[in-house]
């Protein structure tokens, strides 16, 4: 299968085509419940990650919660 | 409907522990929290807070810290909102990074498209009425103008212009966010009829920061019933307290 690559947080990672978010973050190892994401800067809700087939140079940034004020 | 007029920040305790004993001594009705970027080997091990915190059983206000323009603080929001399940949001939006000064001309733009997102927006902005009245129109659902600068303890810098933006927006919420420094700043901040006040470094950062939490509630409360009391207004001369309409010799 043809691989692309697509950076995750900053490193550049290689997958095999038709990957959709949720495989992607399962294969990283996130538990992707507790995280939320964006895709090239654009908000990714849980419920659409499964529709979300990543391409050639996406990037996937992963965020969770911090203190603040 | 909140418990109490004291929305306390989360950041810089040294210990979930001290940070969950500050929020039940303190009687907080909202605390504020963030939203970061996580780094691949950090992807599962930044909920630590999140856990204690929620444990309370006190509200999550999230915010926007670190956005600069209208399009990342949107995108944060909505990040916010599926991380912390709550449509309420603190609106941050830079515009200065020396005195971290809101920009208000993205703060209105992001607050316009959030609002119509069916958040609850919270806007944190200086007390400015021409930007109060467009982020009010923009849908606001309140206006959290700072005392001064993020962080810096400095206290009401400008009483007379919270005043002003007291008396123009009477019927809409008014929290002062920032800057507050001693009880004594949030005691005069709600003798002004503010509704509430949110603070963090004030409380995180002092020597006992449980102790000080509780200081604040009690200042939030006094300086509330004073407001509610009738204050009376100040002059210039003096009036006798004391009936001396006779002379006494």
């Amino acid at each position: 299968m043809k691989k692309i690559s697509v950076s995750f947080s900053g490193k550049k990672i290689e997958i095999s085509e038709g990957v959709n978010l949720e495989l992607f973050l399962h294969s990283q190892g996130a538990k992707y419940e507790k995280i939320a994401t964006a895709v090239n800067g654009e908000f990714v809700a849980k419920s659409e990650r499964i529709k979300l087939v990543l391409k050639h140079g996406d990037k996937i940034t992963p965020f969770g919660p911090i203190t603040g004020g | 409907m909140l418990s109490s007029r004291f929305f306390l920040g989360s950041s810089g305790y040294s210990s979930p522990f001290e940070l969950t004993l500050a929020i039940k001594q303190s009687g907080a009705s909202l605390i504020t929290m963030g939203v970061k970027r996580l780094g691949v080997e950090s992807l599962n091990n930044s909920e630590v807070w999140l856990k204690e915190i929620s444990a309370c059983g006190v509200p999550i206000l999230p915010n926007t810290a670190g956005c600069r323009n209208a399009r990342d603080a949107i995108t944060v929001a909505e990040i916010a909102r599926e991380l912390f399940n709550t449509n309420l949001i603190k609106l941050e939006v830079v515009g200065d990074d020396f005195s971290l000064q809101p920009n208000p001309f993205e703060l209105v733009e992001a607050a316009k498209v959030l609002a119509k997102n069916d958040f609850s927006v919270l806007p944190f902005c200086t007390a400015d009425l021409v930007v109060g009245e467009a982020l009010i129109d923009a849908g606001c659902d309140a206006l959290m103008p700072w005392g001064s600068p993020i962080g810096s303890g400095q206290g009401l810098l400008n009483i007379e212009s919270l005043k002003r933006f007291r008396e123009k927006f009477s019927d809409i919420v008014l929290v002062i966010d920032a800057g507050i420094g001693k009880p004594s700043d949030a005691c005069i901040a709600m003798e002004l009829g503010y509704d509430a006040v949110l603070l963090n470094s004030a409380v995180s950062q002092a020597k006992n920061p449980v102790d000080m939490a509780i200081a604040f509630s009690q200042a939030i409360s006094a300086g509330r019933n004073g407001f509610r009391s009738g204050l009376i207004t100040p002059q210039s001369l003096a009036t006798p307290t004391t009936d001396i309409s006779n002379n006494i010799f």
